[in-house]
């Protein structure tokens, strides 16, 4: 018998063949869901036309006259003759070439709109996640170790405050301080160049942080607390290993797990979910554009945005999961 | 072993000790002020002995080993001194406690499926703690082999595993060798194989013992079960309610315990070679530290106490060469307990009269397969199982062996894949068909006693609500309620002013007497007692094993006992069933079946029950 309880053993193929092939398979069965629900957004996205009040000539027409040479004009460029379903796999091939129509209050092509703003809100909610995952994590953890002490308290406390402000408090409340009364910050604009857009949007993206810090510090303590406590902790304690290597390779490897999931779910809120922080700093971004469209009642930019939503909440889904596959070899390899 | 034996024979001449331990009190800062956890704890461990610190939950024996290795939890403080080669322990800094844990005093923690890092496979688990840190990464992966070949574990992939594509019995033997990768002088094993399964559990200690003798390492074993300390350790330290009360040479205690509670403990341990009339249990349970203070800790559970053993807590004293005992009554009352304990061994057990009854559970050809058709497990194979009227009837098995899995077929928490079980003459082989009234008369018929009394009462309601709802869900017209519920707490041993309590107010063996009537509420005609005693302390097991033994005399119950714990089973059953991998590898009477095992997966399950006999460790790899 001795280490022979053989059939308790059940992996034993070689050590970089396990995982990656079965990551892959997820990936690709992720995937096809993935596309499935595309077409059933895609879909619903696609109904706003109809779904909207009025009928989708007018929708369509905005402001401009309404006269037969327009109305036979988009009716042709919408293919609103054909039958229902035909219309919808019309718009969805275009769609997937990145022709979205024309926008009503420009008369600018939708896609050439979202290009000019897409960067500023990946910048924006890059940036803005940068923040709140770093800060989140560092002071989670840190509390987390300090349990009961003042530092723990004072970091609780500030969750507290940080989830139930919201951004277009926390935004003219930093806009005031340090734009109006300190001159430290600019209190709007974008910018040009890499470090200047960088200073000109420091302001929005630590208003747009504030709550998903919280929340991510939040979970972070919970999960760090917890992992303190396990038997590994002590373990690695009594083997006199060094106090960084356990805070980093024990502590805070396991208690990420948890958080990384949570963190995609913030990323994608942060990139498309700007509509309160763009037009509190005057930021010309997607979630502006938002805004913008749907009080000009402008469709087509509404669709292309609810799209790029959808597909930007899937894919950092897909991400996170991924991810957590990749740090938790417990799932990867199928716990027994 | 015959070496460290020759310097415990003599403590007096012995040369400066390893490790020792003085006047060694944890406290523990609440808002009502300290809290004793442990007081007056002294002991002493030469090179290469090996000593077992003994003791139930909540006697402060793994407490006291964190004080010595510096890991106490926040919030608790030690006081006394410990010196480690000459060099004082208590108040290091935690830079300094890093040139001591690891590389002089190794600690191996009971619960091997908590104890390593889950997202590290084996080679870092080891590299990480073996010293030479510097050297190459082929070099170092050569040296966790080898590490793992000490530890008994001969395949190397492992060594690319995670610890959770590891049995327990694997886990373990990775952690020892974790443990003693910087190579301690003194290795402290709590608990190591009380998580495990019987037969892995004799393994892990002979590893132990061997690993022990080969480097003339020092030990310290903590352990519950007395056996086992009498099989490993060359002295032991019995420990209650956070003291001393018993020093001795391991030998010399089995031989006579000089301290009520190590005389109680010793005859609380159900044995495996023969069944005795009734086990000889401690009244009460244990006591916090705090209850005990100010005299004798044993006082509340000791017949022999007197106004005297409360006055004031007692000291350890030598009482004979080498044995140190707490008791201020030894002398007087030694004749008295070596009395008891003749008694106890010599009183015969008579069995009850074994006519045949009619049958009222059985299982036929039960089949059960989990998972998909891709990944079949087999938790079921072809089992047969009766049980007659008033008949006790007992389970054999390891964890994995599909006992547990049997028992939730026969109460129809799982659907049989294939078979048929008839449960008081109504046929269940589909538990979703049956109707109301068959379900009533099923439940009527069995009942199921869990093993972890502390899940399994809703602690919100009190005990009176509990066994209340029992009783009028199986007898709705119930007239006098609380009338049922006193008489169910008086048949289980409980004062009927319990009804008020809630579980959180109550201990173990009181929860699990609890989880008993509730099941007696239903006056059911078989009990399905599924480890009912393996998460009780051993001084309530012994109550609740008698408790059993009664109640079926009382009231003509019949019991499905299931156990991994052959001693247990020896006690209350007649007849058994071993299972190995979901088959009924041997059935016949438990007399038959203990004292003559032909399968040899039973000859393997009986030697692995801990007897106190040194050779009992011998014989394994």
């Amino acid at each position: 018998m001795g280490a022979g309880d053989g059939s308790a053993v059940v992996w034993a193929r070689p050590r970089w063949a396990i995982g990656g092939a079965s990551i892959r398979a997820y990936v690709a069965r992720r995937l096809v869901v993935l596309a499935v629900l595309l077409v059933a957004v895609s879909f619903a996205v696609f109904c706003l036309l109809y779904l909207a009040p009025g009928n989708p000539i007018d929708m369509l027409l905005g402001q401009r006259p309404r006269t037969p040479a327009t109305v036979s004009a988009l009716t042709r460029q919408y293919n609103l003759d054909k039958p229902f379903f035909e219309q919808y796999w019309l718009w969805a091939w275009r769609a997937l070439h990145l022709d979205f129509g024309t926008s009503i209050q420009t008369s600018l092509p939708v896609a050439t709109e979202i290009k000019a703003r897409l960067p500023t809100s990946l910048f924006l909610g890059c940036y803005a996640f940068g923040l709140a995952t770093m800060t989140g994590i560092g002071l989670g953890v840190q509390a987390a170790v300090r349990r009961g002490t003042l530092v723990d308290r004072f970091v609780v406390s500030a969750v507290v405050i940080g989830l139930s402000t919201p951004v277009f408090v926390s935004g003219v409340g930093l806009l005031y301080v340090f734009a109006i009364q300190l001159h430290w910050l600019p209190a709007f604009g974008k910018g040009n160049g890499f470090f200047d857009e960088l200073w000109h949007l420091t302001l929005p993206a630590i208003a747009l942080a504030v709550p998903s810090t919280a929340y991510i510090l939040k979970h972070a303590r919970a999960a760090m607390l917890g992992v303190l406590e396990q038997d590994y902790i002590v373990f690695a304690r009594a083997r006199g290993l060094s106090p960084w290597r356990i805070l980093f390779s024990y502590a805070l490897r396991n208690a990420l797990i948890p958080v990384v999931t949570m963190c995609g779910l913030v990323l994608s809120s942060l990139i498309v979910g700007a509509v309160l922080t763009e037009m509190t700093f005057s930021v010309q971004g997607i979630g502006h554009l938002l805004v913008q469209s749907a009080l000009a009642k402008d469709i087509a930019v509404i669709q292309c945005v609810s799209l790029l939503v959808a597909v930007s909440v899937m894919a950092t889904n897909l991400l996170a999961d991924v991810l957590y596959l990749l740090v938790d070899p417990r799932i990867r390899l199928g716990r027994r | 072993m015959s070496a460290s034996a020759a310097v415990t024979a003599n403590p007096q001449t012995m040369t400066s000790p390893l490790l020792s331990v003085k006047r060694l009190r944890i406290e523990r800062r609440t808002a009502e002020g300290l809290q004793t956890l442990v007081s007056g704890v002294e002991l002493t461990v030469q090179p290469g002995e090996t000593i077992g610190i003994v003791g139930e939950s909540g006697s402060g024996k793994s407490i006291t080993t964190r004080a010595i290795t510096g890991l106490l939890p926040p919030g608790l403080t030690a006081t006394g001194e410990i010196r480690y080669a000459g060099r004082s322990l208590l108040g290091l800094r935690e830079r300094d406690w890093r040139t001591v844990r690891g590389t002089e005093l190794g600690l191996i923690l009971q619960d091997p499926f908590t104890m390593l890092n889950p997202i590290m496979r084996c080679e870092r688990i080891l590299g990480e703690s073996l010293r030479n840190g510097g050297t190459s990464w082929f070099a170092r992966r050569e040296e966790a082999i080898r590490r793992l070949a000490e530890v008994g574990i001969h395949d190397a992939s492992v060594i690319d595993r995670y610890p959770f594509q590891l049995s327990g019995g694997m886990r373990q033997r990775v952690a020892i060798a974790a443990a003693l990768a910087r190579d301690p002088s003194l290795l402290i094993a709590d608990e190591p194989s009380t998580a495990l399964d019987v037969t892995t559990q004799r393994e892990i200690l002979a590893l132990l013992r061997r690993i022990q003798v080969a480097r003339g390492m020092s030990l310290i074993l903590i352990t519950h079960d007395l056996r086992v300390a009498f099989a490993m350790c060359d002295r032991i330290y019995v420990m209650y309610a956070g003291s001393l009360v018993e020093v001795a040479p391991a030998d010399k205690l089995d031989a006579e315990p000089l301290h009520p509670y190590s005389n109680a403990l010793l005859l609380s341990e159900p044995p495996v070679d023969r069944r005795v009339a009734e086990l000889v249990a401690i009244p009460g349970s244990v006591p916090s530290p705090g209850e005990v203070a100010n005299k004798c800790v044993f006082v509340p559970r000791c017949q022999w106490a007197q106004s005297a053993c409360h006055q004031g807590s007692p000291l350890l004293r030598e009482v004979m060469p080498g044995r140190l005992s707490a008791c201020i009554r030894v002398d007087e009352i030694r004749g008295q307990m070596t009395a008891l304990r003749r008694q106890s061994a010599e009183a015969v057990f008579r069995p009850a009269d074994t006519t045949p009854r009619n049958q009222i559970l059985q299982a036929h050809g039960i089949q059960k397969v989990f998972g998909g058709q891709r990944h079949p497990v087999v938790a079921l194979d072809n089992v047969f199982l009766e049980v007659r009227e008033g008949e006790s009837v007992g389970l054999v098995g390891e964890s994995g062996s599909g006992k547990t899995t049997l028992s939730r077929v026969l109460v129809g928490l799982e659907h049989a894949t294939a078979g048929n079980v008839t449960v008081g003459g109504v046929n269940v082989a589909d538990w979703r068909k049956l109707n109301r009234k068959d379900l009533a008369t099923i439940r009527r018929t069995v009942q199921v006693v869990f093993q972890d009394p502390y899940s399994t009462l809703n602690p919100m309601r009190s005990i009176g609500w509990t066994l209340a709802e029992a009783i009028t869900t199986h007898k709705p017209d119930t007239r006098q309620v609380d009338r049922e519920v006193e008489g169910l707490l008086e048949a289980v041993g409980l004062p009927t002013s319990y009804a008020q309590r809630r579980p959180a107010a109550l201990s173990g063996g009181m929860r699990q007497r609890v989880a008993i009537a509730r099941a007696l509420a239903a006056r059911p005609r078989v009990l399905i007692c599924d480890e009912p005693v393996s998460a009780l302390d051993v001084s309530v097991q012994a109550q609740i094993l008698n408790l059993l033994n009664r109640l079926r005399a009382e009231r003509e119950i019949a019991y499905l006992f299931i156990t991994h714990d052959l001693s247990i089973v020896r006690q209350v059953t007649e007849r058994i069933y071993v299972m190995h991998r979901g088959r009924v590898v041997e059935s016949g009477t438990t007399d038959d079946v203990l004292n003559h095992p032909q399968d040899p997966y039973t000859v393997r399950l009986l030697a692995s029950a801990p007897t106190a006999e040194r050779d009992w460790l011998d014989g394994t790899r």
